[in-house]
């Protein structure tokens, strides 16, 4: 975000409250995410770092007998579609190149900790308080708040945006750590390429990923429903340890011994919706307001492009355009809300009905869902495609964004506690629209 | 029901190292992947095109099933899909081998 505001001739002033290099989870970049660190001019630094390239995505099925490829693409302006690569990264390191290069390049990073928003008498954001390392606290006046805080989603919080409602995979839980001595794939390029991100799908809300970080270090992670966690009384490192060979023989192939070099990390309840995320002197940016699951590593992905959407929005903002509309915004924030709508419908079809999305990718919508792999998921770039709508028909759903309250209707337990048995151990529901039933 | 002797051969093909199916209400027990392959099939030999909304598993869990499906069709022309240079693939680890140590 920071690099991009700078481009757009901003000096941004960043508060973070972590001290760098931290561990983050977020590892696999997609098509689009390598483009957009290509135009921030980034290529070069990340191949001189050795981050492990990817070209694409191995899925195999329940019995790991199967397997699909979803190669990493990218688009000329004309549209053309060809091959490209990305990259996997350690999020620590990762991250600290990138907060490094955004303040070489005339960010401000400042140690802190936003603790409260500032608002005006008609509730716009007029600032924050900061907590500095020292514990005094420093009120800060600004005319544009960016919430970048991902999952701590601080102005959601601070109940500066609208609601905050749990998604649609609120009951998931997923435990993850690094692993040393993974047998990888063998290739230097395609289906078969050693850095490749697999994923092992063993049946309904029930999956792995294997995402290597370097030469020796792979990232591992187990998702799951949370009640099954629950049910064992295990820690997370025993639940782990005893569960993650169960979801596919595949992994202990792959990992014949799981030496882990990192404890194992928990996030429940990941999969959340902000409403209103945008107003007068406020914009919340990728996870910042919304995250569904993280099967496809579109998180990173929808923060990164959002952040360089926004960056022209800001500064018009800035310049004093948009000022009298009761949310500046309000365009972008439906432009986003489509675009991650366009992922929701394709996660949600990968776990209703794996049959049909199988056919989809391999034969049916091939260059479609090649897009929405990479990340184009946006109205810009031909969305909804073909196949997203296909998924909509499929699901019995409709998106209609001519209300603002009308459009991404969130569907998580909390929002539809009804849905919450979705999550249940041996659950009788066959899908999740055939539970809720028309809306 | 009358179920065609190249659906049988072909399932009893994908299911191997299972025993040749015998009751038309046996679950045919191969993944959603393979699946996948069978679509393909069925458009391609026996020249029939199956709808976006008939890809659910329970249209294709028996070869009772697979027959009533067929049934439901006339011969329809092969389903074109548009050509691209890029095409996810699927594999099966049984024809290509176990990938080796990297």
């Amino acid at each position: 975000m920071a690099m991009f505001l700078v481009r757009q001739g901003i000096k941004p002033v960043i508060i973070e409250q972590e001290v760098f290099p931290r561990f983050h989870i977020g590892e696999s970049l997609t098509g689009e995410t390598g483009q957009v660190l290509r135009r921030l001019g980034l290529e070069q630094t990340m191949l001189e770092k050795e981050h492990p390239i990817k070209h694409g995505v191995k899925v195999f099925g329940a019995s790991a007998v199967n397997s699909w490829f979803i190669p990493v693409s990218k688009r000329d302006a004309d549209w053309n579609l060809s091959l490209s690569t990305t990259w996997q990264v350690r999020r620590s390191d990762f991250d600290t190149m990138l907060l490094k290069e955004a303040e070489a390049r005339g960010a401000t990073v400042m140690q802190g900790t936003a603790t409260k928003a500032l608002l005006t008498d008609d509730g716009a954001v007029r600032g924050m308080t900061v907590r500095w390392p020292d514990g005094k606290s420093e009120d800060i006046e600004t005319q544009i708040v960016l919430d970048c805080s991902g999952q701590a989603t601080f102005l959601a919080n601070q109940r500066v945006t609208g609601p905050k409602y749990l998604g649609s995979y609120d009951k998931q839980v997923a435990f993850f750590s690094q692993v040393t001595g993974a047998i990888r794939d063998s290739g230097t390029s395609g289906e078969n390429a050693k850095d490749n991100t697999v994923i092992f799908y063993d049946k309904k809300f029930h999956w792995s990923w294997f995402i290597p970080l370097d030469k020796d270090v792979v990232s591992v992670g187990l998702v799951l429903p949370r009640a099954d966690f629950l049910e064992k009384k295990q820690t997370p490192e025993e639940f782990f340890r005893s569960e993650l060979y169960n979801i596919s023989p595949e992994i202990r192939r792959r990992i014949p011994e799981l030496k882990l070099v990192e404890k194992v990390h928990v996030i429940p309840n990941y999969s959340y919706q902000v409403r209103r995320f945008s107003g007068k002197g406020f914009l919340c940016i990728g996870d910042g307001h919304r995250f569904i699951d993280p099967i496809f590593s579109f998180g990173l992905t929808v923060t990164m492009r959002e952040g360089e959407f926004a960056a022209p929005l800001v500064r018009a903002y800035l310049e004093g355009k948009g000022r009298d509309k009761t949310n500046p915004f309000a365009e972008h924030q439906a432009f986003c809300e489509k675009g991650i709508d366009n992922l929701e419908d394709m996660i949600d079809l990968f776990w209703e009905q794996p049959f049909a999305f199988a056919n989809f990718v391999y034969h049916r919508y091939a260059a479609e869902l090649t897009d929405a792999f990479a990340g184009r998921i946006y109205e810009t770039e031909h969305q909804p495609s073909a196949a997203i709508l296909t998924f909509r028909k499929l699901l019995k759903r409709t998106r209609d964004y001519d209300h603002e309250d009308d459009y991404s209707i969130p569907i998580g337990s909390r929002f539809h506690p009804e849905r919450a048995a979705l999550w249940e151990t041996n659950s009788p529901v066959s899908t999740t629209e055939t539970w809720m039933g028309a809306r | 029901m009358e179920i065609p002797q190249k659906l049988r051969d072909y399932i009893d093909s994908n299911r191997a190292p299972l025993p040749p199916i015998k009751d038309l209400d046996e679950p045919l027990q191969i993944d959603s992947l393979a699946l996948v392959r069978l679509v393909a099939f069925l458009e391609s030999d026996f020249e029939i095109q199956i709808d976006d909304e008939e890809l659910v598993a329970e249209n294709f869990a028996t070869l009772r099933k697979l027959g009533e499906l067929i049934g439901s069709k006339s011969k329809a022309p092969p389903r074109t899909v548009a050509p691209s240079p890029v095409r996810p693939s699927a594999t099966s680890v049984r024809e290509a081998g176990p990938p080796k140590e990297g």
